[in-house]
């Protein structure tokens, strides 16, 4: 019953989401200039423009305007591109396959490799190994991902010729940018993974267990790591968003087919459709995956439970 | 607070609120406020982070790096702008590189030393000035929204709620789709999407601190709700927003780099460091320093402020050290 009225407000967050996102965009392009300029091809003469105008209603008053906008939204009718002719949605759609392959996965591993580094540094938090462990997360966590981008390419394509710089086919060109994005996830994964656990270590459950003398593992995997996970996999919602906002402009550099190159590729020719419904569908994206952790993390922590939404 | 308050006569008792320390407990309410006039609170707060050797390690390498991009003409061994072609993609000296070049020369001949120097300025400047202004956007919104919590509160929230699915780089370039590229479309993303961080904690603060007895009193006395919300309220949620500006800078840094590596955001012939990479790393395979010259200097502008964000939440509040690093500003 709980667990469905919380589904039921999150629903209602991810429509105020839609709702939200084509009403900035409607707003945006309407203050900052002529849509009717902006949803024509860039080269078009006056006489293309008028026309532009007339067929998309842009002659109609500004809330008949909106509710088409609204109504194009809800039914993922964003017209054609102007760049490539393509249903915009078809187009949006066929390159978030792509994409995720490099999110996915990079958060997953990114989420293995600090939850080991990440405990190891917290029952190693006095001794020499667990500090440098931790400054090498720290300095990893300041260095630009598109930094790193570039050094693995010149590293790796260019000086030892081991993976194709850019674009390339097969899953091989998956290897770099997986790499940049799990490090650059699990720089601040595993710095939060290891405060988590110092904190849940010193706390009641975890010093009760200790006390009634159960071997330091069972201590560890049934009481301390339960109680840390909670905040944890909730901030993988949050590291899923922020490797997006990398994705977009990794994706650019190493020239690979997602979202995020069509983004960009979209902006430098003036295809607003296409811009348009890309960040529409990178909303929606990010607060389903955050939708999808809560609820995680409401079903894993029965303290939630107990508290209305 | 159980912080020392200089102002205080000595042997008041700790933990009890600045404003009932006054010489004069009858003067009228603007004198009150003018006697407290110590930032006891953010000066202690300043004074460990700067105790804390990650925090001075962090605050030298700033003020280092801020001084190299300030005397920038004085200290460049050349003109950042000036093309030798005879000297394209040269090496730097200490391998081996002809002419002289500190950092070697990119693939238009500039050097690469005195590019970097000027480009942290325009860098810097981005990263402050819209760090400063969502501070600003957020400190004003945050205490609107945990005055009038029910009303105006749960909207902004709401609203912050739709900004976190959108990331900032979507936004900026959605934003340059519509205004064309520079570097003040990005100056201007960054100020107005960085509010959420700020507005949410303060928010949570001034919720709480509004039922406290120092705001019943000023009230009591006649004081304005402008008045209490600018000279009580302010001053009482400002050490998080100080936190939170030094984290933001270097996410700010990055994202500006990021949009002008994409040639998105600063113009030529104007420059940051993001542009550098930009014009670099078509050249990789010529002249890597290019690339990592620029970009070793984007990581000492980010660790520099992380290392003091951290010191100062540290300084702040001992257990936040687990919260994540700015949250929303992705």
């Amino acid at each position: 019953m709980n667990l469905l009225r919380f589904l039921m407000w999150k629903l209602l967050l991810l429509l105020t989401v839609l709702l939200g996102v084509t009403t900035l965009m409607f707003f945006l392009t309407r203050a900052t200039g002529d849509p009717a300029v902006l949803l024509s091809p860039p080269e078009a003469g006056p006489e293309v423009i008028e026309a532009t105008r007339v067929r998309l209603g842009l002659d109609q008053p500004l809330i008949v305007q909106y509710w088409d906008t609204l109504v194009s939204t809800f039914t993922l009718d964003f017209g054609t591109s102007f760049a490539s002719g393509q249903n915009v949605w078809a187009s949006v759609t066929e390159r978030l396959g792509p994409s995720l392959t490099l999110v996915i996965p990079s958060l997953l591993l990114a989420a293995l490799l600090a939850g080991m580094i990440g405990t190891y540094a917290a029952l190693h938090q006095a001794d020499a190994r667990g500090r440098l462990l931790m400054g090498a997360a720290f300095i990893l966590d300041g260095i630009p991902y598109f930094l790193v981008a570039l050094v693995l390419v010149l590293v790796f394509a260019i000086q030892l010729g081991w993976l194709p710089a850019t674009g390339g086919d097969g899953s091989i060109s998956l290897v770099i940018p997986i790499a940049v994005l799990t490090i650059q996830g699990f720089a601040t994964l595993s710095r939060l993974t290891r405060g988590q656990l110092i904190d849940s270590l010193s706390q009641g459950p975890v010093t009760m267990a200790k006390s009634k003398g159960l071997p330091a593992r069972t201590v560890l995997f049934r009481h301390a790591v339960p109680l840390a996970l909670p905040p944890l996999i909730a901030y993988l919602g949050i590291l899923f968003s922020f490797l997006i906002g990398s994705l977009l402009i990794l994706e650019s550099l190493l020239n690979y087919a997602g979202l995020g190159q069509l983004l960009v590729r979209a902006v430098q020719q003036r295809d607003f459709p296409t811009v348009q419904a890309c960040v529409l569908v990178i909303a929606v994206l990010i607060t389903v995956v955050n939708i999808v952790m809560d609820t995680i993390v409401r079903l894993l922590d029965p303290r939630l439970r107990t508290k209305v939404a | 607070m159980s912080s020392e308050n200089p102002a205080a006569p000595t042997g008041a008792t700790a933990g009890m609120p600045a404003t009932t320390t006054q010489p004069d407990p009858w003067g009228p309410a603007s004198d009150q406020a003018r006697v407290v006039k110590t930032p006891g609170r953010m000066r202690e707060i300043l004074g460990k982070a700067w105790h804390n050797p990650g925090g001075r390690f962090g605050f030298l390498l700033l003020a280092l790096l801020v001084l190299a991009a300030v005397l920038a003409p004085w200290i460049s061994p050349a003109d950042p702008t000036k093309q030798v072609l005879s000297d394209t993609d040269t090496a730097p000296m200490w391998l081996g590189g002809e002419g002289g070049y500190l950092l070697g020369t990119d693939s238009l001949g500039r050097d690469v030393l005195s590019r970097v120097l000027y480009g942290l300025r325009l860098s810097l400047f981005v990263g402050i000035v819209a760090a400063t202004l969502s501070a600003m956007l957020g400190l004003l919104l945050g205490i609107l929204a945990g005055w009038y919590e029910s009303t105006l509160g749960k909207l902004l929230m709401r609203l912050a709620d739709i900004q976190f699915a959108v990331p900032f780089v979507a936004v900026g370039i959605a934003l340059t789709a519509v205004l064309g590229p520079g570097l003040t479309p990005v100056l201007v993303i960054l100020s107005v999407w960085g509010w959420t961080t700020y507005a949410r904690t303060i928010a949570n603060s001034v919720s709480q601190v509004k039922r406290s007895d120092f705001v019943t009193a000023a009230r009591t006395l006649g004081a304005s709700t402008p008045r209490i919300m600018l000279r009580h309220i302010t001053p009482s949620v400002l050490a998080p927003v100080v936190v939170l500006w030094s984290t933001s800078a270097g996410v700010l840094i990055l994202a500006e780099s990021g949009l002008s590596l994409l040639g998105l955001g600063v113009q030529a012939p104007d420059f940051s460091l993001g542009s550098m990479l930009s014009d670099g790393q078509v050249a990789l395979r010529l002249s890597w320093w290019a690339v990592v010259a620029p970009g070793t200097a984007l990581l000492l502008i980010v660790l520099a402020f992380n290392m003091i964000g951290d010191a100062l939440r540290d300084a702040f509040n001992p257990s936040s050290a687990l919260e994540p690093r700015n949250p929303e500003l992705v």
